[in-house]
């Protein structure tokens, strides 16, 4: 089933391209036969996906689905067994740096330093991307800060905020530097409704501009604001549908 | 703000250096680190003061021994945990994300572990000489340059162990294991170095343990160039 999903898509972007109108669906994200073991056990078995560029796809599934080891495959975090996948046409195994360029990546813990102010974080990961203007990077991190309502914390340091705060300062380090993708592991967990509320905008928003991949656990958040849900089970993608409010 | 995967980023150095300095912040805000060097180093003199006894007219010929056991241990018992404490707090994936090599991730810390231990020595070095009651005979910045070799071939190892090790799951063995065969590659010529730095012997009389410890350094340096992406990546 997800394979023929998989291939009508494939055959659309390929009619569309053909039409020459390459605007409307070009793939954002490729996945063929993907898989990754640990010892005897799947975390991801031959797995396809293909999601377009500007599309907002939420991955579902019970824990130990594979959600999240798709999304560290994705994020160059992990290497899969076998199978491929690509983003935005760069290999995410043989063209890591490229791949990495591209993407705005949240985990489940966060990757910011507690003994550094959110400011100086964001702007530790901001320059490594190679930007060093200092009133850039300064009006970006607050422009972004701006977006989750954490724009007056972030002289704080990261370990005196709260598990939400925490979370909505590691997401703006996830869009800090403008990604073309976005691959978010259960971005939800812990923000409070005004989090959520700034997050869902912030996602509704970014289309134009951006790729989403998320997984979530709530299937209300899921219908509401993604394009498409892929529900993943043992590994493979058991379902893909279009979401209610696409 | 936004970032194409054909922008060039930041070059090689700028991306050591934001390594570096992050990590110096991160040490200045704990602070404990430097405290527990400065005490580590008091403390190991002073044991080694006693019991070789100051008074001891053959002090002298324990003082190179005494003075890089220091070393190595406030190295092992402290920085090489460089990498681990990345991994502990998860924080080595944020830099495993960002577009730069792996080998600026390795200079980077490499580059912390050498300052850190650089500053340590500013403790250990004087408090050896005060307590065991020596001093270096030779040229002065020949001195500074010999420990620093040996330093730095010791942060470069700190860095590989703690690479090595932060995968682990026993980190305690595996520290000391693979310190085992790459310490004694570079401890032997610094000692004996520093035997001859304090008998003041200039740099020609020098120059095999110079030799030594700059062909281990490379040495280091050509094997974790080629292989830390691969430790990096899981």
């Amino acid at each position: 089933m997800t394979l023929f999903v998989t291939r009508l898509l494939k055959s659309m972007l390929h009619r569309m391209n053909t039409n020459g109108d390459v605007s409307v669906l070009t793939p954002c994200i490729e996945v063929s036969r993907l898989s990754k073991s640990y010892g005897s056990r799947y975390g991801l078995r031959n797995a396809d996906l293909m999601v377009a560029e500007h599309e907002l796809l939420c991955l579902m599934g019970p824990n130990g689905a594979g959600k999240s080891t798709l999304i560290r495959i994705l994020a160059t975090l992990a290497r899969p067994s076998s199978g491929e996948a690509k983003i935005l046409g760069c290999d995410v195994l043989k063209q890591q740096l490229h791949v990495r360029r591209l993407i705005g990546v949240v985990l489940h813990h966060s990757l910011l330093y507690d003994e550094l102010s959110g400011k100086e974080n964001l702007s530790f990961y901001v320059r490594l991307y190679g930007h060093r203007d200092r009133d850039r990077v300064h009006e970006a991190i607050t422009e972004k800060a701006a977006l989750f309502g954490v724009e007056d914390r972030l002289e704080d340091q990261v370990g005196t905020l709260s598990s939400g705060l925490r979370k909505r300062l590691d997401i703006v380090r996830s869009i800090i530097h403008s990604p073309r993708l976005l691959l978010l592991d259960e971005p939800f967990t812990s923000l409070d409704p005004e989090g959520v509320e700034h997050l869902e905008n912030y996602l509704k928003q970014t289309k134009d501009s951006c790729t989403v991949l998320f997984s979530t656990h709530s299937l209300e958040i899921a219908e509401k604001i993604s394009d498409r849900i892929a529900t993943l089970k043992d590994g493979r993608i058991a379902e893909m549908r279009l979401a209610k409010g696409y | 703000m936004s970032t194409s995967a054909d922008e060039p980023g930041a070059s090689f150095l700028q991306e050591v250096r934001e390594i570096l300095f992050k990590d110096l912040r991160l040490e200045l805000r704990r602070r404990y680190e430097i405290y527990s060097i400065a005490i580590f180093a008091l403390l190991a003199n002073l044991s080694f003061g006693f019991a070789l006894g100051i008074a001891n007219p053959n002090v002298l010929e324990f003082v190179p021994a005494t003075l890089w056991t220091s070393i190595l241990f406030v190295n092992m018992l402290g920085l090489t945990t460089v990498f681990i404490r990345e991994m502990d707090k998860g924080s080595i994936d944020g830099l495993r994300l960002a577009p730069i090599t792996p080998q600026a991730i390795l200079l980077g810390k490499t580059a912390y572990t050498f300052t850190l231990l650089g500053l340590g020595s500013i403790f250990i070095v004087p408090s050896s000489m005060i307590i065991l009651n020596y001093s270096f005979q030779s040229d002065p910045l020949l001195v500074v340059s010999v420990l620093g070799l040996g330093i730095l071939n010791l942060a470069v190892i700190g860095a590989i162990v703690s690479a090595l090790a932060m995968y682990s799951e026993s980190k305690a063995l595996i520290i000391p294991a693979l310190s085992l065969p790459l310490v004694p590659g570079t401890l032997i010529p610094s000692i004996l170095a520093t035997g001859k730095l304090v008998a003041g012997v200039t740099i020609d009389g020098l120059l095999p343990e110079i030799q030594f410890n700059l062909s281990f350094l490379l040495l280091m340096i050509a094997v974790l160039w080629v292989t830390f992406e691969y430790v990096l990546n899981d």
